[in-house]
C-alpha cells in the first residue's frame, strides 16, 4: 500500500513536471478508465477521445492539485469524470443557444427509444441529465454528495433523476 | 386489509442502502410480507449489478499516439479540478456557475502551488579560478525537465561593482551568456565578468523567457574571493543585493562582512539595521550591547580620518538608529556644513527648515527651491517638506508644484496629490503629459528591468498592471479636471485589467456624469460583487437592464473577480515547525493554529496603542466574509504591555493573541516590516500577503470558495 502511494506521488512529480515517458505510462495505465468514463457519460466515441485527449493534455497542470493523499487513478477519476460533465454542461449550452436561433438538432446516439435495447445502448439512450446521475451512482460508485457536489444539484433532485433513470432503463429492457 | 406501501422512493433509498435502521427494519418488514415491492427493489438491484458487470470500450490504439505527440506541441488543456458551489445565497449562486470554467482560464493548479513545492531542481556548476572581476566562469547547468526540449538556455545575470551604493539595487539585468546542451540535462558555457565586478547573481531560461529556473528565486551567486575566502566588499554587495529580496541573506552577508572587517562601518550599519527588522524589537537591549560600543568605537576612529559623504552619513543614521545623542549631534552639523547636498544633508536641512517654518507666515521657499535645484539624491525629501509647507499655508499653486515634483521622484501615483494637480490648468496639463510619458515606457522595453526570478510573460503582466495604474490616474486627472467623457476611456482601460474598486467608482462617476450609459451594467456589476464595497442594493433596475442581462453581467463579474483575485495570489509554503507563545507563556505551534481553517494572521506591533482598533475591524471582516469557519490570529512581534493586555482583554480578542518575540511566524511567512495582514488557506499555505482591507474581503470569499472547490 505505501509503496503505491510512493509510487503514485512519483508519477505524479513526473508528470506534474512534463516528462513525456511519465505521461505515456499514465496514459498506459489509466486511459481505458478514462475513455469508459467519457463514453458512459457523454455517449459516443468521439466525444470519448476528446475527453481522454483532454485529459492526458491537461494532466501536467491538473496534477499539481493531486495532494498525494489518495490513489492517483481515484483522483484522476475524478478528474475525468468533472471533465467530461464539464462537456455535457458546454454541450447543453450549445444546444440551447442553437435551438434559440431556430437549428434543429440530432439527438446523439444510433438508435431509438422504439427499438430493443441493451442495456448498454439503454443508458447511453437515456437523457445526459439522467444519465450523469445513473453512471455516477450506480457505475462510478460515487455517493449523493459526490453527485451534488459534482452536478451542482440537490440531493433529492439527484434522487428524482435517479429513480428516473431506472425506470427508463427497466422500460426500456423490457421492452427487448 | 389495506396495505400500505412504502413509496417508490422510500424503496429505492432502501435498494441503495440509504434508509436509517428504523426505517431500514420497518421497509424489510413490509417487504417480507409484499411480492410487488420486493420486486421493486430486486429490480433496482439487478440493474445496479447489471450496469456494474458492462464491458465498455478501450479507447482505439491511435488515439495513444495522437496524445503523447500532442503533448509536445500543443497547449495545455485546462482541467476542471474543481466544480461549481451549490445551494449558495442567490446571488452567490448565480455568479459561482461560472466558476469551474474560469478556473481553467486562470488556472487555479498552479496558481494554488506553493512555490516551495512547485518544481524539481536544477543545480549550476561554477567552474572557476576566477577571484574578481574581468575574469572568465565556466558555467555548467544541470538542467530541470522544463529544459528538455530547448538546444540551449540564456544565462541572465546581475552584477555588482565593490562601489556601488546600497541604493543601486536597481541593478541591470543582463543576458550573459549563452549555454549549450551538452548532454541529456547538461548545459556548457562560459562567461567573462565585466571589469570591477565583485558580485555577480544568475538564473537560468530560454530563448523567449518563458522557462526559467531562477532556483528559487535565490539564484546562482559568485562572489569575489582573496584567499579563497569572500571579500569584504563582496559580502557587502551581496547584502545591498539581497536586501530587497531576502533580509536573511543579506543579514547573514553584513555579519560575515562586519566580522571580516571590524573597522567596516557601512558594514555595521546595514547589519544593524537588518538586525532589528529580521530580529524584531525585542532583541533591542541585547543587540543595543553590542552596537553603542561599536558606534562610539567607530565614530572616534572616523573623526581622526577623512570619512566620504556616504560614510559620514552611515555613521549618523547608525547613531540616530541607537539614540546616541552626542554622536548624533556631531555628524548631523559636520553633514550639513561639509555635505549639504548628500542624501543626509539635504533631508536634515530640509527638516530643519519644516520644524522652523511649520507654524510661521513665512515659508522657507525660496531655501527649498535652492535645495531642490542643488541636489538629486535628496529631492523627494525637499518635495515632501515643499508640499506639507504649500498645504499648511493654503498655497495652491505651490501645492500643486511640490506635488507635481513628489509623484517625480516617487514614482507612486498618490489620488490626493492626483487631484490635487488636476485643480489647476497649468499642473493638470503638465501631470497629464508625464503619466503620458510613463505609460510609453512601461510598453515593451523592459528586459533589463525584469529580475531573475520573474519570467518575461510575468514581466508583462507587469507592465500591464502599471499601466493600468498611470492610465487610470489619466481618468482621475480628468475627471477631477471636470472632464468626464475624456475620462472614460482611460478609466475602462484601467478596469479591464485587474480589480480596483477604487478604479469602478470613478469610471460610474464618469458615466452618471456624462450620461453615458454604454458600459454602465458591467461597472455596476462589478462593484455590486465586490463584497468589500457596499452596492448590495444594484438591481438590473440600477443598471436599466432586464434581469436576465443583469444576472449574466454579475456572473461575467463575478468570474472576473475571481480571476483577479487569484491572479494576486503568492503562494508560500510555511515551515513545518514554528513556535510561538500564547500570552501566558506557553509554547504554541504555528500549524495547530492555521489548521482546517481558514486564517487570517495579522502582525501586531504591540507598542502601537491605536493599532487594536485594526484588529476589530478585521475580526469583522473574517466573520462577515469568509464564506465558511473561519477565524483571526493576531501575532504580537513583542510582548504586549500589561496595559495592551487589558485593553485586548476587554474587547473580547485576548484568546486570538500569539506572541512570536523571536520572529520564528514573522520570518517564516517573509514579513519584514512591523504590520502585516495574511490569508492562509486551510492546508497551511499563505495565499494573500499584505491585504489591504479593501483587497481582504474578495480574497476570503475566493479563496473559502476556490478552498472547497479543489479536491
Amino acid at each position: 500500500m505505501e509503496s503505491q502511494v510512493k509510487a503514485d506521488r512519483a508519477l505524479a512529480q513526473r508528470l506534474a513536471v512534463g516528462e513525456r515517458a511519465a505521461l505515456a505510462k499514465a496514459y498506459d495505465q489509466y486511459a481505458p478508465m478514462v475513455y469508459s468514463v467519457g463514453y458512459r457519460l457523454l455517449g459516443t466515441h468521439e466525444q470519448a477521445e476528446d475527453l481522454v485527449q483532454d485529459v492526458f493534455l491537461g494532466l501536467q497542470r491538473a496534477v499539481r492539485t493531486y495532494g498525494a493523499l489518495g490513489a492517483f487513478g481515484g483522483w484522476l477519476r475524478r478528474v475525468a469524470t468533472r471533465a467530461a460533465l464539464m462537456k455535457l454542461r458546454q454541450e447543453r449550452a450549445e444546444r440551447h443557444s442553437m435551438q434559440r436561433h431556430g437549428w434543429q438538432l440530432r439527438t446523439s446516439g444510433g438508435s431509438s427509444v422504439e427499438e430493443d435495447l441493451t442495456l448498454e445502448a439503454a443508458i447511453l439512450q437515456l437523457t445526459p441529465a439522467l444519465r450523469a446521475v445513473f453512471v455516477l451512482k450506480e457505475i462510478e460508485g460515487y455517493s449523493y454528495d459526490d453527485i451534488t457536489e459534482l452536478l451542482g444539484i440537490e440531493v433529492g433532485a439527484a434522487k428524482v433523476r435517479l429513480h428516473r433513470a431506472r425506470r427508463a432503463l427497466q422500460k426500456s429492457i423490457r421492452n427487448q | 386489509m389495506t396495505i400500505l406501501h412504502p413509496s417508490n422512493r422510500r424503496l429505492q433509498e432502501f435498494a441503495d442502502g440509504e434508509l436509517g435502521a428504523a426505517d431500514r427494519a420497518r421497509t424489510s418488514r413490509h417487504l417480507q410480507r409484499c411480492v410487488r415491492c420486493r420486486q421493486t427493489v430486486t429490480g433496482v438491484r439487478t440493474l445496479g449489478r447489471d450496469a456494474r458487470k458492462l464491458e465498455w470500450p478501450s479507447p482505439p490504439a491511435h488515439l495513444r499516439m495522437r496524445v503523447l505527440n500532442r503533448a509536445s506541441d500543443s497547449a495545455p488543456t485546462i482541467l476542471p479540478v474543481a466544480d461549481p458551489m451549490v445551494a449558495a445565497p442567490a446571488w452567490r449562486r448565480l455568479a459561482w456557475l461560472g466558476v469551474a470554467g474560469l478556473l481553467g482560464t486562470v488556472g487555479v493548479g498552479s496558481i494554488l502551488w506553493p512555490r516551495s513545492l512547485s518544481s524539481e531542481a536544477g543545480d549550476v556548476r561554477i567552474v572557476t579560478r576566477a577571484t574578481a572581476g574581468g575574469q572568465e566562469l565556466e558555467v555548467t547547468y544541470l538542467a530541470t525537465s522544463d529544459f528538455a526540449q530547448v538546444d540551449q538556455v540564456t544565462l541572465r545575470a546581475v552584477f555588482r561593482r565593490d562601489h556601488d551604493l546600497p541604493q543601486d539595487s536597481d541593478r541591470p539585468i543582463l543576458n550573459a551568456a549563452t549555454l549549450h546542451r551538452d548532454g541529456r540535462r547538461v548545459f556548457r558555457g562560459a562567461v567573462r565578468l565585466p571589469s570591477e565586478v565583485v558580485y555577480a547573481r544568475f538564473a537560468l531560461e530560454d530563448e523567449t523567457g518563458t522557462r526559467l529556473d531562477s532556483h528559487g528565486r535565490r539564484g546562482w551567486e559568485w562572489l569575489a574571493t582573496e584567499g579563497g575566502d569572500p571579500t569584504a566588499d563582496a559580502l557587502m554587495q551581496q547584502a545591498y543585493d539581497a536586501s530587497g529580496r531576502d533580509l536573511r541573506v543579506a543579514l547573514a552577508a553584513a555579519t560575515a562582512a562586519s566580522e571580516l572587517e571590524p573597522t567596516l562601518l557601512d558594514a555595521w550599519a546595514l547589519r544593524s539595521h537588518l538586525e532589528k527588522r529580521v530580529l524584531g524589537p525585542a532583541f533591542r537591549d541585547s543587540l543595543g550591547t553590542v552596537h553603542v560600543p561599536r558606534i562610539e568605537l567607530l565614530d572616534s576612529t572616523l573623526r581622526s580620518g577623512a570619512p566620504t559623504a556616504l560614510t559620514a552619513s552611515n555613521m549618523y543614521y547608525y547613531a540616530v538608529e541607537w539614540d546616541v545623542p552626542a554622536i548624533v549631534a556631531y555628524w548631523r552639523d559636520r553633514i550639513v556644513r561639509e555635505w549639504p547636498t548628500s542624501r543626509a544633508g539635504v533631508q536634515t536641512r530640509a527638516i530643519d527648515i519644516f520644524a522652523r517654518d511649520v507654524n510661521a507666515p513665512n515659508s522657507g521657499e525660496a531655501e527649498l527651491e535652492a535645495l531642490w535645484s542643488a541636489t538629486k539624491g535628496g529631492q523627494i525629501d525637499v518635495a515632501q517638506v515643499g508640499y506639507a509647507l504649500a498645504t499648511r499655508r493654503g498655497d495652491a499653486l505651490a501645492e500643486a508644484r511640490w506635488a507635481y515634483r513628489w509623484l517625480q521622484v516617487d514614482g507612486g501615483l498618490d489620488p490626493t496629490l492626483l487631484r490635487q494637480l488636476s485643480n489647476s490648468s497649468t499642473t493638470r496639463d503638465t501631470i497629464l503629459t508625464w503619466l503620458h510619458e510613463q505609460v510609453q515606457l512601461r510598453r515593451g522595453g523592459s528586459e533589463t528591468r525584469r529580475p531573475l526570478y520573474r519570467t518575461a510573460p510575468a514581466q508583462e503582466r507587469v507592465d500591464a498592471r502599471v499601466r493600468q495604474q498611470l492610465l487610470g490616474s489619466i481618468g482621475r486627472v480628468l475627471l477631477a479636471a471636470g472632464e468626464p467623457a475624456a475620462a472614460i476611456p482611460y478609466l475602462d482601460s484601467a478596469v479591464a485589467q485587474g480589480w480596483s474598486a477604487e478604479f469602478f467608482k470613478d469610471a460610474l462617476d464618469a458615466r452618471l456624469r456624462a450620461n453615458v450609459e454604454d458600459g454602465l451594467v458591467e461597472i455596476v456589476a462589478r462593484l455590486y460583487v465586490d463584497p468589500a464595497l457596499d452596492y448590495r442594493a444594484a438591481d438590473s433596475a440600477a443598471a436599466g437592464v432586464d434581469e436576465a442581462t443583469w444576472d449574466a453581467e454579475v456572473g461575467r463579474a463575478m468570474e472576473r473577480m475571481v480571476a483577479a483575485t487569484l491572479d494576486d495570489a503568492q503562494p508560500l509554503a510555511l515551515p513545518e515547525h514554528v513556535s510561538l507563545e500564547d500570552i501566558h507563556g506557553q509554547s504554541v505551534d504555528l500549524r495547530s493554529l492555521l489548521r482546517d481553517q481558514l486564517t487570517v494572521v495579522w502582525f501586531w506591533w504591540p507598542q502601537c496603542r491605536t493599532c487594536l482598533s485594526e484588529a476589530l475591524r478585521l475580526q469583522e471582516i473574517v466573520r462577515d466574509h469568509a464564506g465558511q469557519p473561519a477565524r483571526l490570529i493576531i501575532v504580537s512581534t513583542d510582548v504586549p504591555p500589561a496595559s495592551q493586555l487589558e485593553h485586548l482583554s476587554e474587547i473580547g480578542l485576548e484568546r486570538l493573541v500569539a506572541v512570536d518575540v523571536v520572529r520564528q511566524a514573522a520570518t517564516a511567512f517573509e514579513m519584514w516590516s512591523t504590520t502585516g495582514t495574511f490569508v492562509v488557506d486551510p492546508h497551511g499555505v499563505v495565499q494573500f500577503r499584505y491585504s489591504t482591507a479593501e483587497d481582504l474581503p474578495r480574497q476570503l470569499l475566493v479563496l473559502s470558495k476556490i478552498g472547497s472547490l479543489v479536491s
